[in-house]
């Protein structure tokens, strides 16, 4: 038996349906319920749906055997797993972003507001920036506009937020993508199986 | 281990056969200070990976660590005039990564310290897959070696952030991500397809074997897969290859590890249990005589939950007897519990918690036995 903890939402979905596409289906994920677990006796798998921040703490811990998570929680929690494939899907740009007409001062400290505390400072550390991290757990967008901070860094889908608000990307540095991911004592117990599905996902995605 | 240890925890009692273990093959017991002076771990920092350790000032004001390393002190204590053969089991305090406080760990572990050939590298082998199997009867020692991956980094690059970068993802068996940072530095196409290629699970060590052979590059790769080679052949001799598994995509430290690498795994624990190799880096930078070191340590701290537990999960015991009771017949029943290992407790009134238990009333010289 397979655990795999998926994110809640959008993301959770498209990759549930190419398991169940892939042989992995689960008739209780398909019905209403308010389960927490779901789980396929005859095809050995069971999925549960968590916050997309924690599927790599499920998966480090042991919780789940494997997990599909974004490349940005990998980069910004480094959990210790194996980062086993790159679905190529939920795909979108970790942005730095400011108010149309900012004006980056290099002799001052730059404010940055952000969720992705270590993303953004070893991207800023990269190109010698100093800055001040402002940590913030949600509508990134309304610090510069209150003036909390001169820029953020954030994920970028569509971009519409942003314009919206009046905010430009002032530089695209990171591409993210879903990971599959898998718990590095597990992988060495259930080898077989965890591959059998990784071949499977990949052959699935590249159709 | 004869007698009878019931009132053990398996904790306690692996630390014991543990003990038995090493000392059978030779191994001495170490034992180091609670305290030892803090700028010789500042010096070593990074052997310990940058982990903040507990510092205080003596009353002479110096600065002292309390126990951060087991491995740092015995290599700072090895003579190098002849080999050692130590074993630990030790208290080390550390910074949790998970909740950002200090932690104390209990480790249990080996060392070997001066010259280390073929016989000594499989005998520390053989130790820790046998702790293993004294954890779980179907443990894994993964075993990798880290001339391997330097062999092939060699080939690829020079630069000592790109290598960095490169370790990490091997380790992480991230092949769509080391494609994309060799596009990215037009890193050469053979050595890269062979990294790619170490991360693909192979069906049998002979397999992983046979193809590291065909992939090495250079004189490095070659010489360490011989040894890997050499120890496989030996351990397949001596019945204990099932438990091993190959690697060589898992690396260490390469400022510290040069060798043979070693991760252990039972199941129902999320992580590594074991991780031990060859040392000699560690012993060149601290300005060391002796020419090799190798070992490893276990870390109990992941085993707890599912080793903190009493040997005995037989009903608790309760003795009753009042005023009137014979107490010689209440001893000579102790005597008999006592014998066949069962864990008791005489007391005057059962206490209200106990919901379950067997319970030996003492009337008067008579005993009368029942279940609640």
């Amino acid at each position: 038996m397979i655990s795999v903890a998926l994110p809640k939402g959008r993301l959770g979905n498209k990759v549930f349906d190419i398991f169940a596409r892939i042989g992995y289906d689960c008739d209780e994920m398909h019905s209403d319920s308010r389960q927490l677990v779901f789980t396929s006796k005859e095809n050995g798998i069971s999925y549960f749906l968590v916050k997309p921040s924690d599927v790599s703490i499920y998966v480090e811990h042991g919780a789940a055997d494997i997990g599909i998570v974004g490349k940005d929680i990998l980069l910004e929690y480094e959990p210790d797993v194996y980062e086993l494939l790159d679905l190529g899907i939920g795909k979108c740009r970790m942005c730095v972003a400011g108010m149309n007409g900012f004006k980056d001062n290099p002799d001052v400290t730059l404010r940055v507001a952000t969720k992705f505390v270590n993303i953004a400072k070893n991207y800023f550390k990269s190109i010698n920036r100093n800055i001040e991290i402002i940590k913030l757990n949600g509508s990134i967008e309304l610090a510069p506009i209150l003036d909390l901070s001169d820029v953020i860094v954030d994920i970028v889908e569509t971009g519409t937020t942003l314009k919206e608000n009046n905010l430009v990307v002032l530089n695209e540095f990171l591409p993210i993508s879903a990971r599959l991911i898998a718990n590095k004592a597990s992988y060495k117990f259930k080898t077989d199986e965890i591959n059998r599905i990784i071949t499977k996902f990949s052959e699935e995605l590249s159709k | 281990m004869s007698g009878n240890f019931n009132f053990l925890y398996k904790d306690e009692l692996l630390t014991l056969r543990l003990r038995e273990l090493y000392e059978s093959a030779g191994f001495k017991k170490f034992t180091m200070s609670k305290f030892e002076s803090y700028d010789f771990y500042a010096r070593n920092k990074d052997f310990l990976h940058g982990q903040r350790i507990i510092t205080f000032s003596d009353l002479n004001g110096k600065l002292m660590a309390l126990k951060p390393d087991v491995t740092l002190s015995i290599v700072k204590n090895a003579d190098g005039t002849e080999r050692q053969k130590l074993y630990y089991t030790e208290n080390v305090y550390r910074e949790s990564k998970d909740v950002h406080e200090f932690k104390e760990i209990s480790q249990v572990g080996l060392e070997v310290l001066g010259e280390i050939d073929l016989y000594q590298t499989v005998e520390i082998i053989v130790l820790a897959i046998k702790s293993l199997l004294e954890i779980d009867s179907d443990a894994i020692l993964e075993i990798s070696h880290m001339g391997y991956i330097e062999g092939l980094l060699d080939c690829l690059t020079d630069d000592a952030s790109l290598r960095a970068e490169l370790h990490k993802l091997i380790c992480g068996k991230n092949a769509h991500d080391i494609i994309k940072l060799a596009n990215e530095n037009s890193l050469p196409l053979n050595p890269v397809n062979t990294a790619v290629n170490l991360m693909i699970t192979k069906n049998s060590n002979e397999e992983v074997i046979n193809d590291a052979v065909a992939s090495a590059l250079n004189s490095r790769m070659q010489s360490a897969v011989n040894e890997i080679c050499s120890i496989f052949n030996i351990l397949e001799s001596i019945g204990l290859a099932e438990h091993i598994k190959i690697d060589l995509s898992v690396t260490g430290d390469p400022n510290y590890y040069n060798g043979i690498l070693m991760h252990g795994y039972v199941h129902g624990i999320p992580r590594d249990v074991l991780t031990g190799g060859r040392y000699d880096m560690l012993l060149t930078k601290m300005g060391k005589n002796c020419v090799n070191a190798m070992g490893f340590a276990i870390y109990f701290d992941a085993l707890d939950r599912q080793l903190h537990k009493k040997l005995s999960d037989n009903l608790p015991v309760y003795i009753i007897y009042d005023d009137k009771s014979d107490i010689k017949t209440l001893l000579d029943l102790t005597e008999k519990l006592r014998n066949e290992g069962k864990v008791y407790n005489a007391v005057t009134e059962l206490p209200k918690s106990v919901s379950n238990a067997k319970v030996y009333r003492i009337n008067g010289n008579t005993v009368e036995e029942e279940e609640i």
